[in-house]
């Protein structure tokens, strides 16, 4: 379960905003660009420090300056998946799975386990050896996506994992995450500009606007004047 | 011959396609004839028996260590500062930007002297030394002091540029993936800017190698001990014209295939970038 009080002054207005998302549960954020969107995830994430607020994990906090509590980036175990998926291109689709892992210094065998199952429920089993940099954009976004979850995060986050996605990719990456969400049974925030990815993967839709969350619910009941105006 | 945008097959374009031609040939004769000179100005037997000369072996030898451990210096104590320097914000970060670029701008003879200055026996830092015995100038120490202070910063603005280029996202990903700030940077940000900062380091090889101004002026010329291959290019200029000669056909040689490598990286880093 992921608590978040989040407040922190941006260049041009505040974030203002506090939500939770629960196991199993997928949280689209949507908005328009500059809306506070990444912003949020990096907070969440510890790559930036909220003026105020907090943000507890599965009862642990996170961060909370008031207290002075800040858990380094490293110590979160949050599986965060960038826009431009960040595969690293030097290394191959299996050292990229296994970066995390190794960081963590789990014992070699077990790393080896731990990417072997990685690569077969990604579906990159004839891709294993190659260099991540020569992937196509929806075989990068499954190598990312699987490098995030074989951390076993508590959390998993993705900035915009479809935008870039053909049809076909973008339907395996949503099925995968789904999947992925239910089997580890840990919340999701996703954030997209399109609201047909809230009705396709979305439990909830939290839309905000210049930092503030302006509505709230289930994908389906989104109002279509509400999505024009805050998500282009 | 094609101009971008022009095609120089129509009578009408004859005068810019001779001009351009000109151009072309009066700038290359420009830059390549002096170095042609120096290759017609000797013969193979005269060049390989000058080369066995103690003072060319000396200054060869001399050059190429001296040049080894700046370079060694500058990438070691350089990369982290070029990292550092692109990702903290500090007071008076400007101020360290300029800095960085001064010894470009500076001709050599003053960087030589300030350096003096600085660490000369009566110098603001080398008086204190001196009471503890340590001698800096004129030994082969300043000839890599000289040589670091007027190459650091070839290195140093190749490293910032490729920092400040590189795509936060992959470093941000290797942290919440668990790695620590040294990790990510040994891991990541190293092997993906690691072309650029070669090229960057072999052009600072070749400007220690090559350095005169700043040796000459903070480390003098004392054969074997301070005396590179520019300042025997020097000596043997008024004393022996063969040498000097060779020396400089050495350098040319090495020159070239610096440029080469910088060449060769930089088109292999072409298509990653």
């Amino acid at each position: 379960m992921l608590e978040a009080v989040i407040r922190k002054q941006l260049r041009d207005f505040p974030l203002d905003l506090s939500f939770s998302v629960g196991p199993k549960e997928i949280l689209i954020l949507m908005g328009a660009n500059g809306s506070g969107k990444s912003t949020t995830l990096n907070i969440i994430a510890g790559l930036l420090q909220p003026d105020a607020g907090s943000v507890c994990l599965d009862n642990i906090t996170l961060c909370d300056p008031a207290q002075g509590v800040c858990i380094p980036v490293e110590e979160r175990r949050i599986g965060y998946v960038f826009q431009n998926s960040a595969v690293f291109p030097h290394l191959t689709v299996r050292e990229n799975i296994a970066y995390g892992l190794r960081a963590r210094r789990l014992p070699r065998n077990e790393i080896a386990g731990h990417v072997d199952r990685m690569i077969e429920l990604m579906h990159l089993e004839d891709l294993g050896q190659i260099r991540a940099g020569n992937l196509s954009g929806g075989q990068k976004q499954r190598v990312a996506l699987g490098r995030a979850i074989a951390i076993r995060p508590a959390l998993l986050m993705l900035d915009e994992p479809f935008t870039s996605l053909d049809a076909e990719s973008s339907r395996t990456v949503k099925d995968l995450t789904r999947m992925v969400v239910d089997e580890l049974k840990i919340p999701c925030i996703i954030i997209s500009h399109h609201i047909t990815d809230g009705t396709d993967i979305g439990d909830r839709v939290l839309l905000l606007h210049s930092g503030k969350p302006v509505w709230g619910g289930r994908p389906e009941d989104i109002p279509g004047d509400v999505s024009v105006c805050h998500c282009r | 011959m094609r101009i971008t945008g022009i095609t120089l097959g129509k009578k009408r374009y004859i005068p810019t396609y001779i001009a351009a031609c000109l151009l072309i040939v009066v700038v290359t004769l420009y830059l390549a004839l002096p170095v042609i000179a120096l290759f017609f100005r000797t013969t193979p037997e005269l060049f390989w028996t000058s080369l066995s000369d103690p003072l060319v072996i000396s200054a060869l030898w001399l050059s190429l260590t001296t040049s080894v451990i700046s370079l060694v210096v500058v990438i070691l104590v350089g990369t982290p500062f070029a990292y550092i320097h692109c990702r903290a914000t500090y007071p008076g970060k400007v101020l360290v930007d300029t800095l960085i670029d001064l010894p470009l701008v500076l001709p050599p003879a003053v960087a030589g002297f300030a350096l003096l200055v600085l660490y000369g026996r009566m110098g603001l830092i080398g008086r204190y030394l001196n009471m503890m015995g340590i001698s800096v100038a004129f030994t082969t120490l300043a000839v890599i002091m000289a040589q670091i202070f007027v190459a650091s910063p070839f290195y140093l603005r190749q490293a910032k540029s490729l920092f400040e280029q590189f795509d936060q996202s992959y470093e941000h990903t290797a942290r919440t993936l668990g790695a620590s700030p040294l990790r990510t940077f040994m891991t990541i940000t190293l092997p993906l800017t690691a072309g650029g900062l070669v090229s960057g380091a072999v052009m600072t090889f070749g400007r220690a190698l090559g350095e005169f101004g700043a040796t000459i002026m903070f480390a003098g010329n004392l054969p074997g001990v301070t005396q590179t291959m520019p300042l025997a290019v020097y000596v043997g200029m008024e004393h022996n014209f063969n040498l000097g000669l060779t020396i400089s056909i050495l350098l040319v040689i090495l020159s070239f295939a610096i440029m080469i490598t910088v060449r060769l990286l930089t088109r292999k880093e072409a298509p990653r970038a």
